[in-house]
């Protein structure tokens, strides 16, 4: 993980904010469009980076620290690639200081 | 078990934001029965801004507003800083009058301020449901929307209008048809960092007093990637953060929190935030496309209000979203409440809500200002007139004796030609910013 | 309708992500983020299903201020008749006094259990393990106790074996499972564990009144020799006794720097032939003790070449 000057890892900035992690993934990706996808915006634009590459040429994808922030879905400029929707309602990401 | 009669609720309004609350605040007060339903476990849960909410608008709701509202610092001090690299030119604007009665702008918490205005809804007699996703529309056989489908078990709530507050990703007003467009370059990301400071430490720090709070703008904040910084006070922290635009993102392989680190660590940003913790990270997605990327805001049975309708105006000078939501959920809250006292619901009869935002500032402010997210995001503003700016003013305060002082159309000339603008470009430019804040 | 056996189960809704000032040690609640924490959710969820297969009514209760109301409206809405003995609190967010911070577990249960007896027979009495309120799993042991009833903690399975009868499984240590036959009336604490609460319909939660429980006055409650706390303050070791040294500090100083000891010097012998070298280092390693067990020096004995 990347850590930044002030010395917050990233595991730690994530900590600071509480996800109510529900039973079912909000975010799917289809394995085949990502495998032919060589831009992978999601990757790096993803601001709780939920998105990795993998050695194999796939995405892998988290679903449990989601800002529900919908970046991944509009930056991917592959059709159907990423579906995403909101969590069931209470659970997901919850600010305190928004 | 259930109270609900067939025909269901007057209206239903999605989302308990500030779009949505102040259209179920206005739906009760006609007296109308009016349910919110919001998919966080409560309202503002799910939401972050960037800087300032305008209080002004509330008058409408409560005319002595900022005696209950949970605000965190009045702001006093508005500040919109140049940046390059290593410069800064600031203009920093400060009134007291801010500070008292009736206010300008002040900084909140999401969480505290949308519930605040959500209990003012439900005190009004609005339901509030919380915990409950808006998943579809229902519609009749005519197509008209008739009410919202949801997560929960018999999740169906029908209702003479549907108002569509949810939010910047609005699911129902896309499935509505009512975006022509809504692809990422209409959109930017906004990346928060909220970090605990001793309230004595920031008075000091900022020059503020008991309750008064500073924002700051920043434009050349984010490197090649259109977009801007803020910082701004709360009570015992400091929010800061970075807005850039989608696609310069994407294309810039660069991580947000990148960003909002290198904006932290500009010389003139950095002293502010010395022995800080970080609070809370967050992130969330804007509309700044303004006022040609709305989407239609009616439909047959449907409105659509606050972020759900592209209705934050981000035009450099001026960066406001919540205040607009309020107006706008105000606007369609009374637009749906006349529509069915006249027994008339479709696009025609709800055509008032319109009529009545493009007489408010909520539609006024955003067809004047409809150059401006093109003019703020351009790669001139974003890159060079920054450095021009920061350039010019120091030389201009550089004493260089026994050199004798240049003229300032020397200078202006020298910085131009320096960093490749010329006097074509910054006619063109200053044409069409003329136009824009005509 | 009082005599009717009831199904109740005791929760305690509450902010379950409470700040902790990284200075003062101090906890910081915000009751207004209360909700169910993991093993109430499933208390209410075995609650509900022993109900259905029993036919019995079941009544949440619970201790804690007006702000618990929004988080058991759902509970509410399941058609869960809730019962909240009211400890006002002042304004949230707000700092836990030492005394709130640790609650007494025997208060609680005393109000609960007072509760349970005036609102009608119990058939069983379920609970959340532990609480979020800093809880060590105490109360539902105290109100088996106060109410006379055998209790089964610990319980990841609650499967319903007939009338008013369960069959239950107990955590061991180890990963072992006991499996218990629990009639009624029961004290169970369940973990979180193998089931989640089901979601309330829309219609009823639409349709719930504005105020969700019944309020009531707590019960004055005796508790001899409770802990009084003062308050917390940082981490102090006591201090450790540590004996003076023994000997003079002039003493001291000399064995230090090794003034009594006398040193052997260094003394050349070279060059020589590789056997002769080889008899030196022998004869060198023997002098100072290094070989032991050599013929004639058994042991091998000290020997200090003094400076000539």
């Amino acid at each position: 993980m990347t850590a930044d000057p002030a010395g917050v890892s990233f595991g730690e900035r994530m900590a600071t904010v509480e996800f109510r992690v529900a039973g079912n993934a909000h975010i799917t990706v289809d394995a085949d469009v990502c495998a032919s996808c060589t831009t992978r915006e999601c990757v790096t634009a993803c601001p709780a980076n939920l998105f990795a590459e993998t050695a194999d040429g796939g995405i892998l994808f988290n679903y449990e620290q989601c800002f529900e922030c919908g970046t991944c879905y509009m930056v991917c400029n592959k059709e159907g690639a990423i579906s995403w929707s909101y969590p069931q309602g209470g659970y997901g990401v919850v600010f305190r200081r928004g | 078990m259930s109270p609900l009669s067939p025909a269901g609720f007057d209206a239903v309004v999605v989302g308990a934001g500030p779009a949505g609350s102040a259209a179920a605040f206005a739906l009760a007060k006609a007296g109308r029965s009016v349910v919110i339903v919001e998919r966080g476990p409560y309202p503002g849960s799910k939401n972050v801004y960037g800087g300032v909410v305008y209080g002004r608008i509330l008058d409408q709701i409560d005319p002595e507003w900022w005696q209950s509202v949970p605000v965190q610092r009045w702001v006093v001090r508005r500040s919109t800083m140049v940046l390059t690299s290593s410069q800064s030119v600031s203009v920093d604007v400060r009134s007291q009058a801010w500070g008292g009665p009736p206010h300008n702008g002040m900084t909140i918490y999401r969480a505290d301020f949308d519930s605040w205005l959500a209990g003012k809804a439900v005190a009004q007699g609005a339901r509030l449901v919380c915990s409950t996703v808006a998943t579809g529309l229902i519609r009749d056989a005519s197509g008209r929307v008739c009410g919202v489908s949801t997560d929960r078990p018999q999740g169906e709530l029908r209702a003479k209008v549907v108002i569509a507050a949810d939010g910047v990703n609005s699911f129902l007003a896309k499935s509505a048809g009512l975006y022509r467009d809504s692809s990422a370059s209409h959109f930017t990301l906004g990346v928060k960092e909220v970090l605990d400071m001793d309230p004595e430490v920031i008075e000091s720090r900022f020059g503020l007093g008991g309750r008064e709070g500073l924002d700051i703008e920043a434009l050349g904040a984010t490197g090649a990637i259109p977009g801007g910084g803020f910082l701004y006070t709360n009570h015992d922290s400091v929010s800061v953060g970075v807005v850039v635009a989608l696609d310069g993102l994407a294309a810039s392989r660069r991580r947000p929190e990148e960003l909002v680190a290198s904006f932290k660590a500009h010389p003139s940003i950095a002293p502010y935030l010395r022995n800080s913790t970080l609070r809370e990270y967050s992130a969330h997605l804007i509309p700044e496309g303004g006022y040609d990327t709305m989407p239609d805001l009616v439909a047959d049975g449907m409105l659509v209000a606050g972020d759900a309708a592209g209705m934050t105006l981000a035009s450099g000078l001026w960066l406001e979203g919540v205040n607009f939501a309020v107006g706008a959920g105000l606007a369609a809250g009374r637009a749906a409440a006349a529509a069915i006292e006249a027994g008339d619901t479709t696009a025609q009869g709800l055509a008032g809500y319109r009529r009545q935002l493009e007489a408010s500032f909520v539609l006024a402010d955003h067809m004047r200002l409809r150059r401006a997210p093109a003019l703020v995001l351009s790669d001139r503003v974003q890159g060079v007139y920054n450095k021009v700016l920061c350039d010019l003013a120091e030389q201009l305060f550089t004493v260089d004796n026994p050199a004798p002082k240049p003229g300032l159309l020397t200078l202006a000339r020298r910085s131009m030609a320096k960093h490749g603008l010329k006097f074509r470009h910054l006619a063109k430019d200053g044409l069409e910013a003329a136009r824009t804040f005509r | 309708m009082a005599d009717e056996p009831k199904l109740f189960v005791c929760v305690a809704p509450d902010d379950l992500r409470p700040q902790v000032d990284p200075l003062k040690g101090s906890v910081i609640v915000d009751e207004r983020r209360a909700c169910l924490s993991a093993p109430d959710a499933a208390a209410v969820e075995h609650a509900l299903r022993m109900g259905e297969a029993w036919g019995l009514s079941v009544v949440a209760v619970t201790v804690g201020p007006a702000e618990c109301d929004a988080a058991l409206a759902e509970v509410s809405a399941l058609g869960v008749a809730v019962r909240r003995v009211d400890s006002t609190r002042t304004a949230s967010p707000r700092t836990l006094t030492p005394t709130e911070l640790a609650g007494d577990p025997r208060w609680v249960a005393a109000q609960l259990a007072a509760q349970i007896r005036s609102a009608g027979p119990a058939a069983m009495v379920l609970c959340g393990d532990r609480s979020a309120r800093h809880g060590v799993g105490a109360v539902p042991g105290l109100l088996a106790a106060e109410l006379g009833m055998p209790h089964a903690l610990g319980l990841v399975e609650v499967q319903v074996a007939g009338e008013l009868a369960l069959r239950v499984d107990k955590r061991l240590d180890g990963g072992w499972r006991e499996r218990i036959a629990v009639d009624c009336p029961s004290v169970l604490s369940v973990e979180a564990a193998g089931v989640r609460l089901r979601r309330a319909d829309l219609g009823s939660l639409v349709g719930a009144p504005p105020t969700v429980a019944e309020v009531y006055r707590a019960v004055d409650v005796e508790l001899p020799g409770a802990v009084e706390f003062a308050t917390p303050g940082p981490y102090r070791p006591r201090p450790l006794r540590v004996e003076p040294p023994a000997g003079s500090a002039h003493e001291r100083l000399v064995a230090l720097a090794g003034g009594n000891v006398t040193l052997s010097a260094s003394r050349v012998t070279g060059p020589l032939e590789a056997e002769e070298a080889a008899g030196e280092l022998i004869a060198f390693l023997s002098a100072h003790g290094y070989l032991a067990g050599e013929p004639g020096e058994p042991g091998g004995s000290r020997q200090v070449r003094h400076k000539d």
